[in-house]
């Protein structure tokens, strides 16, 4: 492993960070060196969606995503969701809706259909996005969420 | 009733005090201390606190754990009722997890609550019992807060006490004397003096009359938004939640340097590390297998039942310390490790069989000579084997072990202090189910090793992060006690100890298999005769938690839970099936396996419930093909059982309301019903399914349900459990299965152990009834009957009953399969 000085682009703002090695996973440059908690660890293999980041507006695993690959690019993570205006709407149905159990599963979910919303896709047909698991069950609550964006 | 739901049923004896000054009034007070411990002042053990500031926040702390099930949500309601404050300054209520230290320091809330004293049973949050055990408590402290808010609105007053009963508290304010109308916030802002009533007499503070209610039980009408939003949920939106998961030093300044660590298990269940290497820029540690540990007598750990079946990798690097290395370094750490005395033991085709051979053995001699003993937990004074029945059904349903799979795997962050027992002092951040159960494992490890000072005397303090899930896993401490392993080796470094989820997945406390034999019989004039044997792992007797050591020999009603249900008023406790039987007995039968096995959602009703409710529909049918003059449907046969019970007939008339309205299911649809009694609440679920085109298995389109707890306190947070609930019995049902051969766990994560997906979720129709009846549990209710709904409906469209009674109906799924 070779350790870099990179600077990464997040909800807007430069983050120099010094990385232990490009191929490292993204998920965790954002959570464990730039302490943004937010995104969350579910699997690891891409099959929860837990880690799910906007990257240039396209939803990324952020698990299996290397951090090398994300340089100069604009990440979006669920932290800088509320300054999103698609974000917002997508975070304000969530409460609307009263979606979260544990909550763990949803800053992916938010995340991707942010997504879903900024490649032009609305209410139900935002559903088959949504490919993630959630283990408290809120898939109910979030096609009603969906439904009205 | 089960385990947990006695540990969590706390007798609520109170000690209160008061505190003025900078953080307002407050309110604290115990709960589940014995009913004998006397009455201190500023004692150590208050585990529940009301904070009024002086712009008017209202926070409690309290000793629930908040999972997703909204139970913060829930007590904040029942304080705010009867402190009377105004429900549209919702957004003024805060709840906080309380903290967990040593000894309480009167007046500094976020040092002070949550001790354990020798006497507190459990502060644990499982069995769907919090709502049960704080319905009636929590709604006391806050009357007792109103009372001394109206006390000191007319002291201040001038008038004093004749005054007070003239003033009145509504809409968090106090009025009726010369100063006018007060806020709570302004009144604490201008005194120090409060006089809570004493805590004795809390029984009869006047608590607010259901009819009254202005927090409790209120719903969205329509379309309207819910009247009191779970004030967690912005933060899980946006981010700002913080799991156990999230501990670092943001979250408290002294974890700043906090090194990331992961675990390596051995890859067969029972082995032991036997060679590693130390990679540059890491710290390796044995770690052993809490699951086997013993604690001796002296209450310290039995040095001989040490088994070193993990090794705890740390990334030490000085600036960039991360999960991702440590699982790099862990990697090159290439453990070696014995072969396991237990491979053979944990084979679960070997389980299974046994259990089979168990569940059909003739005679006691047989049991006897494959390791096992019939447990009677229940009979009549008649045996069964007298009863004649007109038709008799004879079938074994069998269930699988199953994961927890929290979407939060376990984790755990530690910052150990000092260099001997006599020294230690230990802080543990961790999303745990049990406070208890994690303080008594950290100090147990913290003082093996030596002999003089008692585990019990080592400081230990416990902050309560937000659980990304429990359902029963983070009632286990084994990740606890293998973080404390490694920072007690590394003191004045903190380290946080994260599980990959594959670790999880084969490391997990499974939910045990059962292999279930029905004997049901049904007389010419309606009377049920039962024989029920189960034969499951029991939880009870698996060694290796401090709330559930049980010695081999006691009797495990809960492994039979929902079939056997505690007799009212019995002493010694009695026990007998749901629905009446002219005579029965229910037998269990200890599975004497050493796989890892632990509480799951819904715990024992879990599996009992699944037999029970499908043989109710198969000696109906068999009763109905036999020309017996049975009710004309499977509800209207249960309600005929349950006559004397009430509220079991509304929960079942509702569901027939709620059926009819519905309509007829369509062309290739049938519906299928379960009904349960359990966790103190009533509920019926009804699934509407179709046949797979190509596997010709269910396929789940609608769930009805009705459920009755009493007062819903949060309706709308019980219908998130009801939904939630199904999916999660519907994963387990259609996809979950842990197998296991040699010792070695084939599922690994997501991917081979498949769980529902938002496409696979049915339509819901939820309906509450409000009896006001006991409160009862809801976290765990749905669980169970949804799986017998679902064969029942299969049994109904295929037109027998073969496959519907052995789970998972797709084993061996994958991601993209069914």
């Amino acid at each position: 492993m070779a350790a870099s000085s990179i600077t990464l682009i997040v909800n807007g703002k430069s983050y120099p960070v010094s990385v232990p090695d490009l191929n490292m996973p993204l998920l965790w440059v954002l959570r464990d060196l730039l302490k943004l908690t937010g995104t969350k660890y579910g699997c690891g293999g891409e099959f929860c969606g837990a880690c799910t980041v906007l990257i240039n507006n396209q939803r990324e695993h952020s698990c299996v995503f290397t951090v090398g690959s994300a340089v100069g690019k604009n990440i979006v993570t669920v932290e800088g969701l509320a300054a999103d205006p698609d974000g917002q709407k997508v975070q304000q149905a969530w409460i609307n809706n009263q979606v979260p159990q544990c909550g763990y599963c949803q800053s992916g979910m938010v995340a991707v259909v942010t997504g879903s919303l900024k490649a032009g896709r609305h209410g139900k047909d935002i559903e088959p996005d949504v490919t993630h698991i959630c283990v408290c069950g809120s898939y109910k609550r979030i096609k009603d969420a969906v439904s009205g964006l | 009733m089960n385990e947990i739901a006695k540990m969590g049923a706390f007798a609520p004896s109170r000690r209160a005090f008061l505190q003025g000054g900078a953080a307002g009034l407050v309110v604290g007070f115990t709960l589940g201390a014995g009913p004998n411990e006397a009455l201190a002042g500023a004692g150590s053990t208050i585990n529940a606190y009301v904070q009024i500031a002086a712009d008017d926040t209202v926070t409690i702390y309290v000793g629930a754990t908040e999972m997703g099930q909204g139970i913060m949500t829930g007590i904040a309601q029942l304080v705010a009722e009867e402190l009377k404050l105004d429900p549209a300054k919702w957004s003024k209520v805060r709840v906080e997890h309380g903290l967990v230290t040593p000894a309480t320091t009167p007046g500094s809330i976020k040092t002070a609550p949550f001790s354990k004293p020798a006497s507190y049973k459990s502060q644990s949050t499982g069995g769907s019992t919090s709502m049960r055990s704080w319905f009636t408590p929590m709604r006391q402290a806050g009357a007792a807060a109103r009372v001394a808010l109206v006390d000191a609105y007319a002291k201040l007053a001038g008038n004093g006490a004749p005054l007070a009963s003239a003033c009145t508290a509504q809409n968090g304010a106090v009025s009726g004397g010369a100063l006018g109308t007060l806020t709570y916030g302004q009144i604490v802002a201008q005194t120090t003096t409060f006089a809570v009533p004493d805590p004795t007499s809390w029984g009869s503070l006047p608590l607010t009359a259901s009819t009254d209610f202005r927090f409790i039980g209120k719903d969205k009408t329509g379309a309207s938004a819910v009247p009191f939003p779970r004030p967690d949920i912005a933060d899980k939106v946006t981010g700002r939640a913080r799991y156990g998961i999230d501990v670092n030093s943001d979250v408290d300044p002294a974890l700043a340097g906090m090194k990331h660590a992961v675990v390596v298990h051995a890859p067969t269940i029972g082995s032991a590390v036997s060679g590693f290497t130390t990679p540059s820029g890491a710290k390796v540690f044995k770690l052993w297998n809490h699951s086997l540990v013993k604690t001796l007598s002296t209450g310290f750990y039995d040095p001989t039942s040490i088994v070193y079946n993990a090794i705890g990798v740390v990334d030490m690097n000085a600036t960039m310390s991360n999960t991702w290395s440590a699982s790099q370094l862990a990697a090159a750490a290439k453990p070696s490790w014995t072969a396991s005395p237990l491979a053979a033991s944990v084979d679960t085709t070997a389980i299974f069989n046994k259990g089979l051979q168990l569940v059909n053995a003739a005679d006691d001699a047989t049991i006897a000579s494959l390791g096992s003993a019939r447990q009677i937990i229940g009979q009549s004074a008649v045996p069964p084997e007298s009863a004649t029945p007109a038709v008799f059904i004879d079938q074994t349903y069998t269930l699988p072990f199953l994961a927890h799979t929290p979407m939060e795997p376990p984790c755990c962050t530690v910052l150990v202090t000092g260099t001997s027992a006599a020294t230690y002092a230990c802080k543990i951040w961790v999303s745990t189910q049990s406070q208890t159960a994690c303080v008594d494992t950290a100090q147990k490890v913290l003082a093996f090793g030596q002999t003089t000072v008692a585990p019990t005397a080592i400081p230990v303090t416990v902050t309560t992060m937000m659980l990304g899930g429990g359902l029963g896993r983070k009632l286990e401490t084994d990740f606890i006690s293998q973080a404390v392993q490694i920072a007690k080796q590394m003191p004045g470094v903190p380290v946080k100890l994260t599980w990959l989820r594959p670790e999880d997945v084969r490391n997990d406390r499974f939910r045990p298999c059962a292999q279930i034999r029905v004997r049901l019989g049904l007389a010419a004039d309606g009377a049920l005769s039962l024989i029920y044997r189960n034969v499951s792992p029991s939880v009870k007797r698996y060694k290796g938690t401090p709330y559930n050591a049980a010695t081999p020999s006691t009797a495990d009603a809960g492994a039979v839970a929902g079939v056997a249900e505690p007799v009212p008023g019995s002493s010694p406790t009695t026990y007998a099936p749901p629905y009446p039987c002219a005579a029965y007995r229910i037998e269990y039968l200890d599975n004497p396996e050493d796989i890892p096995i632990g509480y799951w959602r819904s715990v024992g009703e879990g599996y009992n419930t699944f037999a029970m409710e499908c043989a109710i529909d198969e000696v109906w049918l068999a009763g109905k093909n036999a020309g017996l003059p049975v009710a004309a449907d499977p509800l209207q046969f249960r309600m005929n059982l349950l006559a004397s019970d009430q509220r079991a007939v509304n929960v079942l008339k509702e569901m027939q309301s709620l059926l009819v309205a519905a309509g007829a299911p369509a062309l290739g649809r049938a519906r299928g019903l379960a009904f349960m009694e359990g966790f103190g609440s009533y509920v019926a679920m009804a699934s509407e399914i179709s046949l797979d085109a190509t596997t010709k298995k269910p396929i789940v389109h609608r769930v009805f349900t009705v459920v009755d707890c009493g007062t819903a306190v949060n309706p709308d947070a019980v219908r998130a459990q009801v939904e939630g609930g199904v999916v999660y019995g519907l994963s387990a049902i259609l996809w979950g299965q842990i197998t296991a051969t040699n010792g070695k766990v084939a599922q690994s994560n997501f991917n081979n152990y498949r769980v529902m997906k938002l496409k696979e979720t049915p339509v819901f129709t939820t309906s509450i009834i409000n009896s006001g009846g006991p409160i009862g549990g809801i976290g765990e209710l749905p669980v169970p009957v949804v799986g017998p709904s679902v064969a029942n409906a299969y049994a109904v469209l295929a037109g027998d009953r073969n496959l519907a009674r052995t789970l998972p109906w797709y084993p061996g799924a994958t991601m993209g399969g069914l």
